[in-house]
């Protein structure tokens, strides 16, 4: 496959954590910045909606509204015309010990974590991330390398969420900490929705993106791991990063890509892509989740020319 | 293109095929294969056996004496070779038969002299070059070495009267050749040679990096400790080979020694259009590894018994740990995984080692010819319009990713080629090879023009991606 551009607005800001309403106004801005639309105000939030990506015309309404306890605030994914909705993820905020979070907006998806931190400070709280969107679906783009089988389905609504919860002390790994989501993540496929099992298990097709491993248990405690990189030089592979559930590939993340490797977290780094008729573009990309096995890169701008339309796909094959 | 896109690195030559357990054929088919694949010869194996003449050979003493005495064929025959029996006869005294079947011999005053004689009679009426040697005083020894290399001289029974002279093995062995891998990436050499064992086993000397690997590698013939060996499936090209009959394990058999894979992984240049920029790649390592019995088929990452990695140093075999082969795979525990369209992924077989069983393992690049499927397949499979057999596969069972390595085969009937009649949804075979039913799938280059064959009726009806063609005589071939 190859790096699904959106060619759209891509929002990195700091949003203030000192006061819930300090932090629902930066997202706010961040939001529509992104170009999502306001839908409606609710008691002390909004609900949003996300922009659909070219080529593509799926959305997700996202509630964004404080709970009203101790300066949690609740994200909550809908379906774009609200007969669905996700479990509830929370962000602490006023806390004084969280003095800013971070976030990276696009059109079909956000991001939203503690600078420089995988997990909260705050002692017997976990809510210290969130991530949810809408995955770009292949459309029939087949390449010249795949294995052109199989139908597509019809897809009418598509999106997922993460986040690792609000448990005294159970922390559940998301998109910040880890390719794989555990307890506290769900997923829509038109209109149903899936929850995640009250389970560890990395058998249970739990929410992801697929990184690369040996093909034996590297989750056995006594594995011995190894990096993904290349003899001698010790470069990581990169990449789509391929978002799916219950053991099948639904899409990939928007504006974004894997290497196989630990990265240092948050650090930003300019790549060159070029498009399939060879002009060639760059962008930054942050290291949003770094883990043994995958670190996920986010774009924090759209590249920086190779055309308006999403479809470029970098010059590679879809498969 | 900055992500990868797994394509599968596809070498200049495949071969396939599948030969009878027994050494000759083993042999023989990879004497085909392999320089075809692009390896090339280095070592002709001559199949040889003695026959030893510990307390001397016999000798006569004259004076002639006339008429002399007509003689018979001797039974036992003094010596035999193959088919062929030879019987000595005293020149002073005797006389052969004329038509007698077998050969003959002149003993002579001298011990030596008659060995020499009957090196000539076996050089001149067998496939072998015989020699007489002298060891020491009365021991003598009779050398016989097949006059062609390869597997056509291995197995020709040779004995000694059991009085007079003992052959080493009864038989002739060490026929068979040594090959070299193709350029392109790390060279290796392999020799296959047919020896005498208990379990009629086939041996593969290999020398990885200018040394010998501390596993020695063989399968086996006969069956014995292997269950039914059937056929086995060959599998060739320029950088490496697999060799096997079903699975490692079988009820009542669990080590069978049936399969073997040595392969020189593809080191992706900075120019390979399919890597990113960003992937560098050590395309001067060396790097090749092998897997043997009992470590192969049931796995897609190979840490059992019988596996040696050589990366830019000797050659190590490997116990559980350390840098032993791997696959790579999206990582999906449990059942298949699948694309949005349903269908198991498919992707080309990057591969990971390291130096040894105390290192750690890097990703050296992809296998030649090879795709790794995200479930487990059994069966040939269509993949880019080319043919691709199953190889070594697992299960997510046990909490691994369930995979199927998989290896491109030449098309059904590559190289055949006949006339036919296109008419429309029907393309009718009139000369050529008859027509099967593995051809679907496959290419097929009718009037000039390449198509993919969708159905397969009978020997002389197939259908191809085309039924809007009306031609009568038209050429056909398979590429």
């Amino acid at each position: 496959m190859g790096l699904a551009y959106t060619h759209r607005t891509i929002i990195k800001a700091t949003l203030r954590a000192d006061a819930s309403a300090n932090f629902r106004a930066d997202l706010d801005s961040a939001l529509t910045s992104a170009n999502w639309s306001i839908i409606r105000s609710v008691t002390n939030g909004k609900v949003y909606e996300s922009v659909a990506a070219p080529v593509s015309t799926l959305k997700l309404r996202l509630l964004v509204q404080d709970s009203g306890a101790g300066g949690l605030i609740n994200f909550q994914v809908l379906s774009a015309d609200e007969t669905v909705s996700g479990i509830v993820h929370t962000i602490l905020t006023g806390n004084g010990l969280v003095p800013t979070y971070q976030t990276i907006v696009g059109c079909s998806q956000m991001f939203l974590s503690i600078p420089g931190r995988v997990t909260t400070p705050v002692l017997g709280h976990q809510s210290s991330s969130f991530a949810c969107g809408v995955p770009s679906l292949p459309y029939g783009t087949a390449g010249p390398f795949c294995v052109a089988e199989g139908a597509l389905p019809l897809i009418t609504d598509c999106w997922w969420s993460c986040g690792p919860g609000d448990a005294t002390f159970f922390y559940a790994p998301d998109f910040r900490s880890a390719p794989r989501c555990f307890v506290q993540y769900c997923f829509s496929v038109n209109r149903v929705v899936t929850v995640a099992p009250d389970s560890v298990d990395p058998t249970q097709g739990m929410l992801g993106l697929f990184f690369l491993s040996p093909t034996n248990n590297i989750d056995y405690s006594i594995y011995v791991a190894v990096p993904i990189i290349t003899y001698a030089i010790g470069a990581p592979l990169y990449i789509d990063a391929l978002i799916g559930w219950l053991w099948q590939i639904q899409g990939q993340l928007w504006d974004a890509f894997q290497q196989t490797n630990a990265q240092p977290l948050d650090t930003i780094a300019v790549f060159q892509d070029s498009d399939v008729y060879g002009r060639t573009f760059t962008f930054p990309a942050q290291v949003w989740m770094s883990s043994y096995y995958s670190s996920l890169r986010l774009l924090t701008q759209s590249p920086s020319a190779g055309g308006e339309m999403a479809y470029i796909y970098g010059g590679g094959a879809r498969g | 293109m900055i992500t990868d896109p797994f394509a599968i690195a596809f070498s200049p030559a495949r071969k396939y095929q599948q030969a009878a357990p027994d050494q000759f054929s083993i042999i023989s088919a990879l004497a085909s294969m392999l320089p075809a694949c692009g390896w090339t010869v280095t070592a002709l194996y001559y199949g040889s056996c003695s026959i030893d003449y510990q307390t001397g050979f016999p000798a006569v003493t004259g004076p002639p004496i006339d008429p002399k005495r007509i003689v018979g064929c001797s039974s036992p025959a003094f010596v035999t070779v193959g088919s062929e029996g030879f019987t000595p006869y005293n020149p002073f005294t005797e006389q052969p038969a004329v038509g007698a079947p077998c050969n003959f011999f002149a003993l002579d005053v001298v011990s030596f002299v008659g060995l020499q004689n009957l090196a000539s009679a076996i050089t001149a009426a067998t496939g072998f070059d015989a020699t007489a040697v002298s060891v020491a005083g009365p021991h003598l020894r009779l050398d016989l070495v097949a006059k062609l290399p390869g597997p056509i001289g291995n197995a020709v029974g040779v004995q000694g009267d059991g009085r007079w002279g003992l052959s080493t093995n009864g038989q002739t062995v060490g026929g068979g050749y040594q090959w070299e891998s193709a350029a392109g990436a790390a060279t290796y050499r392999v020799a296959a040679t047919y020896q005498i064992n208990f379990a009629a086993s086939l041996s593969f000397d290999f020398l990885i990096n200018g040394n010998l690997p501390l596993q020695n590698y063989s399968i086996s013939m006969s069956g014995n400790n292997a269950g039914s060996v059937d056929r086995y499936s060959i599998l060739t090209n320029g950088y490496g080979f697999v060799i096997f009959d079903g699975p490692d394990t079988q009820s009542g058999y669990p080590y069978r020694a049936v399969s073997l894979m040595a392969m020189a992984p593809y080191r992706p240049p900075i120019t390979d259009p399919q890597i990113p920029k960003y992937e560098i790649f050590d395309t001067s390592a060396y790097a090749v590894f092998i897997c043997g019995a009992g470590s192969f088929r049931s796995q897609t990452s190979w840490y059992g018994p019988g596996v040696t990695t050589s990366l830019d140093g000797d050659a190590n075999t490997y116990a559980n740990k350390g840098g032993f082969p791997r696959i790579l795979a999206f990582r999906a525990p449990g059942p298949p995984l699948l694309t949005q369209s349903g269908v198991p992924l498919v992707m080309g077989a990057y591969v990971m080692f390291g130096q040894g069983p105390l290192s750690s393992a890097y990703v050296i690049g992809k296998l030649y010819d090879c795709a790794i499927v995200h479930a487990q397949v059994t069966g040939i499979l269509i993949i880019q319009g080319q043919r691709f057999l199953p190889i070594s596969s697992q299960g997510g069972n046990n909490a691994g990713t369930a995979t199927t390595l998989m290896m491109c085969i030449p098309p059904a009937h590559a190289g055949s080629s006949g006339t036919c009649n296109f008419l429309l949804t029907a393309v009718i075979r009139l000369t050529g090879d008859p027509w099967t039913a593995d051809m679907v799938g496959g290419p097929i280059t009718i009037g000039g023009k390449p198509y993919v064959v969708t159905i397969f009726r009978d020997d002389e009806n197939i259908q191809v991606n085309d039924d809007t063609v009306v031609q009568l005589g038209l050429p056909w071939s398979i590429p």
